[in-house]
């Protein structure tokens, strides 16, 4: 069968994992990339998603340039004030520029999607590379940790994590986001690292690993050479899927307060600010909310499209 | 065949299947079903207030039915334990206290009482700190019962146990006679509550079953306003012990035997509280309301959504719309609004730097442009106010706090003062995640960033905002007091080193301002205890232990047919919410 | 295969009691207690008596024993927040709103989300796949919150059709289920409808249908007996993750609906440092996960009859 959508938006990592397991058994001798980038091109939504991508990251990385304003300025007098030439996007309950702090939030919202994906990406190859190449014993012990973990409900488990972290030193950076990302993508690796092992593991009884280890090839060799290349394309596409994810969990813990502090700008918060006044003006909310739903949308179609151009059997 | 049709079909299909299952889910519950089906008040009997004659314009008793938020869920019923406002606005129509206070005067008045013991009618002795009360004749307790002064003995001391009670407000009646010396002892001793009743014993006595007698520690101009607190209520000895633990919990509350007009007729958990006519109600006229329903919507918002969707015939106005409220003429009619008893200020924890710099403290006084809050964050509906007093309190004179008005030269002026190199260090601001907080936060950061401030601004929760602030490690904290009785004393006592880890969150401790916080309390002759006051506040104004910034006006909507409502400003959750006799339900 | 399941189960004892041991250092670590000088006017004396009462003046791991004593005898310990009540009481009252919201909102993600797939491959590229393709586009692109707002200020605040807050109180009172389920249901909705859509395709694509077709058989009958019987395999397993995300992970709409659920309480028990609370909710919660994880496999052996366990 052939997955047509992988959003695994509601609850990350229970929705997606069957559909994981799917893509693992997809897996198969590709090297040719240029390939995969040809069909990625022919995909026009998967283009559409990678431009916006693009034009978000730059926004993101440019702020203090593009912005009209810095994001913490408060202009006393302009408080919820509508959409006008100097504020298009209006004004927050604080008098803040909507506009400008869009562009900032995009810092979080991107910044969260690729630093929860790096962290799950680092345990979930040593979990899952080490399960699959460890031998018995460190495959077992490391499978029922992912069992353990599994067993937390995620979002109420990132919670207490941030709750725990709040009180130490790491709860300085990045305005307290730093915690609410590291949380985020502690209890996130279940999946990916089920994915790599089962990857791996049918890897290793394929022809060419068989012919690899024949040919007299080490261990590392065949890992770095063969598996890891081979293990890539559903690991790409796992985590490009799990970015829009992590930014609805972000935004959702923000939303109710967990982790960004002012007077930083965040999507998921603005929103909960605009909630304070929203049967007064619908514009504090609208724009954040958009540019959530648009960075969404862009993964999505971006995954969808990487995924169709990673894997041939839906050609 | 149609597809189109059979689309809808099939969409309409799984509401059906919801609804069903809805039905059947609730089929199996045990809970009380009637909650909103019965919310006519089926389980009262409405003969007591036909006889008790409703105005001419309100509707029949089975329509005298209320439903207001009271923003959070009370921590328990028990009078002994309650001590936030939203639990004291529920308990007040359940436990009668010896006195009242009223709500349009403040003055102290009767409840359980039979009338405000004087020197005049004999009820304070010569000697100024034996105190003899009269309860009014044939009280009885919800369940027919009679109430009788050893009721009140029983009440007043068990308020004193700190395993029963966690001793809300234990610091406030020190004043009684042997009340420090209980305070002090052990909970984990054997021979505790023996120990406790035997240091009071004394000091409150039952004479006869409608006489007691209270001995104050020393003489004290707000020692009968002490009982008009909850904590120094009546409870029934024979119910708090077949009750046990389970006494003022959610669970039993039905089963709480109460002395004030109304009774509890279930509490949902997370939900809401119902109450009921006490029909054996002898302190006063009976109520007209046959039921009344306090919610605990705690946002502000979802609260006024509520209302709209004519869920509850109450709700507080958010500020952000009060701009659009009040312009519409529809809801305008709707509106109540009061000025609370009360005032916001930001504690500084004055043990650390820079907030142990007195200069420091005063240029930020004079930074904090009062005027811009209140019209950007609370929409006019705060008043800037400077004084840390409000203005009904007895001799607050907000002239004396004229320095540290928002003048940013002075600021300047005093930040030099305080740091001649310009070195200073940055402050902390914690505040909980709340739109317009924040928005006040912001607003704060802005300001004080004019006199070279630095200010960091902290999200949390509640419980780590006060963890932080007893631990020295915010230095601020956005809160204010809310006057429990208008006698001074209950609030100039905050500021002293007694109320230390208490309701001292600044750490201030000064032993000038100590002793005179003592004199002023021991001195009765009001015209003698002026001057004293006025000292004390000149005190505060030269090494202000606070940034007060506003005092609330408070808007809350009511449904048009919500009669009968007084304007108090006591009641600080809801307007009218403790003064619920007079309030009826009109024809509509 | 009978073997593998009772193993699968016995494993759940030693899973959730790591779930306990994590939990417990997790939110010991947390700063502050639940007993903390604040707005509240209590004083220092009687906070260290109820410090004492419930055992959090002892070290940590006396605490853990009393915990866990407690737990073995199917007592969730006392509810520090809310006093006099218990843990077993509050969950008692609690799970019903929960249990009710999770169940209504797997129930509609699933019925609509199936009926729109099956529209939407059927009618391939006409009107109606458009429209369900569109669904689920926007479906999955806003986060429940941003649908509650808007639900609320529709439904509740404008229309007054629906309550704003709260949960249903019986048969009757079905009107506040309406707007949480449909802002809790619709993402999940969305997901569903692509993948029966990818999945009836795919179906619609193999031999046997052509065979089918070629039989001469209606299409009716094509359709309901072979294309979406057989496409609706992958969904299927599908519905128990959804389902346990829907029931531990609803806790942001019982936040903004004020549905006294467990959600709620576990948000509250948070930020309220309510040990026995939190302990409650996560062990719950774990449970059910388990559970749906376990059924998810059950389901896969049953439906696919490739699968095998050993």
């Amino acid at each position: 069968m052939a997955q047509d959508g992988l959003t695994g938006a509601t609850t990350p990592g229970t929705i997606a994992q069957p559909v994981l397991q799917e893509l693992a058994r997809a897996g198969g001798g590709r090297s040719l990339w240029g390939d995969a980038l040809h069909r990625l091109v022919q995909n026009r939504l998967a283009v559409v998603g990678a431009i916006l991508i693009t034009l978000i990251a730059l926004a993101a990385v440019f702020a203090p340039l593009i912005s009209p304003y810095p994001y913490q300025r408060i202009f006393p007098g302009q408080i919820i004030a509508g959409l006008s030439a100097s504020h298009p996007f209006g004004t927050n309950l604080a008098g803040q520029d909507t506009l400008a702090r869009v562009i900032y939030g995009a810092r979080n919202s991107l910044g969260v999607g690729v630093f929860v994906q790096f962290v799950i990406l680092v345990i979930a190859l040593v979990v899952g590379g080490g399960a699959a190449l460890g031998g018995k014993y460190a495959d077992a012990l490391l499978m029922r940790l992912t069992d353990v973990v599994y067993a937390f409900p995620d979002l109420l488990f990132v919670i207490l994590l941030q709750q725990v972290l709040a009180g130490t030193r790491l709860a300085a950076y990045m305005g307290g986001l730093f915690v609410v990302f590291f949380a985020i993508g502690l209890v996130g690796w279940v999946n990916l690292a089920r994915l790599i092992r089962g990857q791996m593991l049918s890897l290793r009884t394929t022809d060419y690993v068989i012919a690899a280890e024949a040919l007299g090839a080490t261990r590392l060799r065949i890992v770095v050479r063969h598996m890891l290349p081979n293990t890539l394309s559903p690991v790409i596409v796992a985590l490009t899927f799990g970015v829009p994810s992590a930014i609805f969990t972000e935004a959702a813990l923000s939303f109710i307060g967990i982790g960004i502090q002012p007077p930083l700008a965040d999507w998921g918060n603005m929103i909960y600010d605009g909630y304070g006044a929203v049967l007064a003006t619908p514009w504090p909310i609208f724009f954040p909310a958009l540019a959530l739903a648009i960075t969404f949308l862009s993964f999505q179609f971006l995954g969808d499209g990487l995924r169709d151009a990673l894997d041939p059997r839906t050609r | 065949m149609n597809v189109r049709n059979r689309w809808i079909l099939l969409l309409a299909a799984p509401l059906a299947v919801g609804l069903t299952l809805a039905a059947a889910c609730g089929g199996t519950s045990s809970t009380d079903k009637t909650a909103t089906a019965a919310a006519g008040g089926a389980g009262t009997t409405p003969t007591s207030t036909q006889t008790g004659g409703l105005p001419a314009d309100a509707a029949p008793a089975s329509q005298q039915v209320l439903s207001m938020n009271i923003q959070a869920e009370p921590n328990t019923a028990d009078p002994q334990g309650v001590s936030y406002t939203y639990e004291l606005s529920v308990n007040h129509q359940l436990f009668m206290t010896l006195f009242d206070q009223d709500p349009k005067t403040s003055q102290l008045i009767p409840w359980a009482a039979a009338a405000v013991p004087t020197t005049a009618n004999g009820g304070i002795a010569a000697d100024g700190v034996t105190y003899t009360i009269k309860l009014k004749p044939g009280l009885k307790w919800s369940d027919g019962t009679p109430l009788t002064a050893k009721d009140f003995v029983y009440g007043i001391i068990r308020g004193y146990n700190l395993k029963v009670s966690g001793a809300a407000y234990g610091g406030f009646i020190t004043s009684i006679k042997g009340a420090e010396a209980a305070l002090k002892l052990d909970p984990k001793s054997a021979t505790y509550l023996t120990d406790v009743n035997n240091d009071l014993k004394d000091s409150v006595v039952a004479v006869d079953d409608t006489t007691l007698k209270l001995v104050a520690a020393a003489p004290s101009a707000a020692f009968l306003s002490n009982f008009t607190l909850a904590i120094t209520a009546a409870v029934q000895e024979a119910n708090v012990t077949a009750l046990g633990a389970n006494f003022g919990v959610a669970a039993s509350a039905s089963q709480m035997v109460t002395s004030g007009p109304y009774k509890i007729k279930e509490w949902v958990p997370k939900d809401h509280i119902t109450i009921v006519p006490n029909d054996n109600y002898g302190g006063g006229s009976k109520p007209f309301l046959q039921q009344v329903t306090f919610k605990f919507i705690a946002d502000m918002n979802q609260a006024y959504n509520a209302y709209q969707a004519g869920q509850i015939d109450e709700a507080a106005v958010p500020p952000a719309l009060w701009p659009q409220i009040s312009k519409d003429t529809s809801l305008t009619s709707q509106t109540y609004q009061e000025e609370e008893f009360g005032t916001r200020w930001i504690s500084v924890d004055v043990t650390i730097p820079p907030w142990n710099n007195k200069d420091f403290v005063i240029a930020m006084n004079q930074a904090t442009d009062r005027a811009t809050i209140a019209k950007d964050v609370y929409f006019g509906l705060r008043k800037a106010w400077t004084a840390p007093c409000a203005a009904a309190v007895v001799d607050c004179d907000p002239t004396l706090f004229s320095n540290l008005e928002y003048n940013l030269t002075a600021a300047k002026a005093s930040m030099a003062k305080a740091y001649p190199n310009g070195n200073i260090p940055p402050v902390t601001l914690e505040v909980v995640n709340d739109p317009t907080t924040k928005a006040l936060a912001t607003t704060l950061q802005s300001q004080w960033k004019q006199v070279g401030v630095t200010t960091n601004i902290i999200t949390t929760d509640q419980k780590t905002l006060r963890a932080d602030m007893k631990n020295h490690k915010s230095g601020t904290q956005i809160t204010g007091w809310g006057m429990d009785y208008a006698d001074p004393s209950d609030l100039w006592a905050i500021f002293t080193t007694a109320s230390l880890g208490g309701n001292n969150l600044g750490f201030y401790s000064r032993p000038t301002y100590d002793a005179l916080e003592a004199k002023q309390d021991a001195t009765l002759d009001p015209a003698a205890r002026k001057p004293i006051l006025i000292e004390l506040q000149k005190f505060l104004a030269a090494d202000p232990p606070v940034i007060q910034f506003a005092v609330q006006l408070r808007v809350d909507l009511y449904k048009p047919y919500v009669k009968g409502l007084i304007s108090s400003p006591f009641d600080y959750i809801n307007y009218g919410d403790q003064f619920l006799k007079d309030v009826y339900i009109a024809k509509h | 295969m009978t073997g593998y399941f009772l193993r699968r189960l016995l494993w759940m004892i030693p899973i959730l009691w790591l779930v306990t041991v994590i939990t417990f250092l997790l939110m010991h670590a947390v700063q502050g207690g639940p007993f903390e000088a604040g707005e509240s006017k209590s004083s220092s004396a009687a906070r260290a008596a109820l410090n004492a009462k419930y055992h959090l003046d002892q070290p940590i791991w006396t605490q853990y024993g009393y915990y866990m004593r407690g737990l073995l005898q199917g007592d969730l310990g006392p509810d520090l927040v809310n006093q006099g009540s218990s843990v077993n009481s509050l969950l008692k009252q609690s799970w019903r709103p929960t249990a009710e919201l999770g169940v209504l909102t797997t129930i509609y993600a699933t019925v609509v989300g199936v009926v729109l797939g099956i529209l939407a491959a059927v009618k391939r590229n006409s009107i109606l796949d458009h429209l369900s393709v569109g669904f689920a586009t926007i479906g999955a692109s806003m986060p429940n919150f941003v649908l509650g707002i808007m639900l609320v200020l529709l439904f509740a605040v404008k229309f007054k059709i629906f309550p704003a807050v709260g949960w249903s109180h019986g048969i009757t009172d079905w009107r506040p289920v309406v707007l949480p389920v449909l802002a809790l249901g619709s993402l999940p909705a969305a997901y569903i409808a692509r993948i029966t859509r990818a999945s009836m395709l795919e179906v619609m694509g193999q031999d046997y249908i052509r065979t089918a077709r070629a039989k001469g058989l209606r299409e009716r009958v094509i359709v309901m007996r072979h294309i979406v019987r057989n496409a609706l395999i992958p969904v299927l397993t599908l519905i128990g993750p959804i389902a346990a995300g829907l029931l531990t992970g609803s806790f942001i709409i019982e936040y903004f609906f004020s549905i006294p659920g467990i959600g709620r309480a576990y948000v509250q028990a948070i930020l309220g440092r309510d040990y026995p609370m939190i302990m409650a909710t996560t062990l719950l919660y774990a449970t059910v996960i388990i559970v749906a994880n376990l059924v998810v496999d059950l389901m896969y052996a049953v439906v696919d009859p490739r699968i095998r366990y050993s």
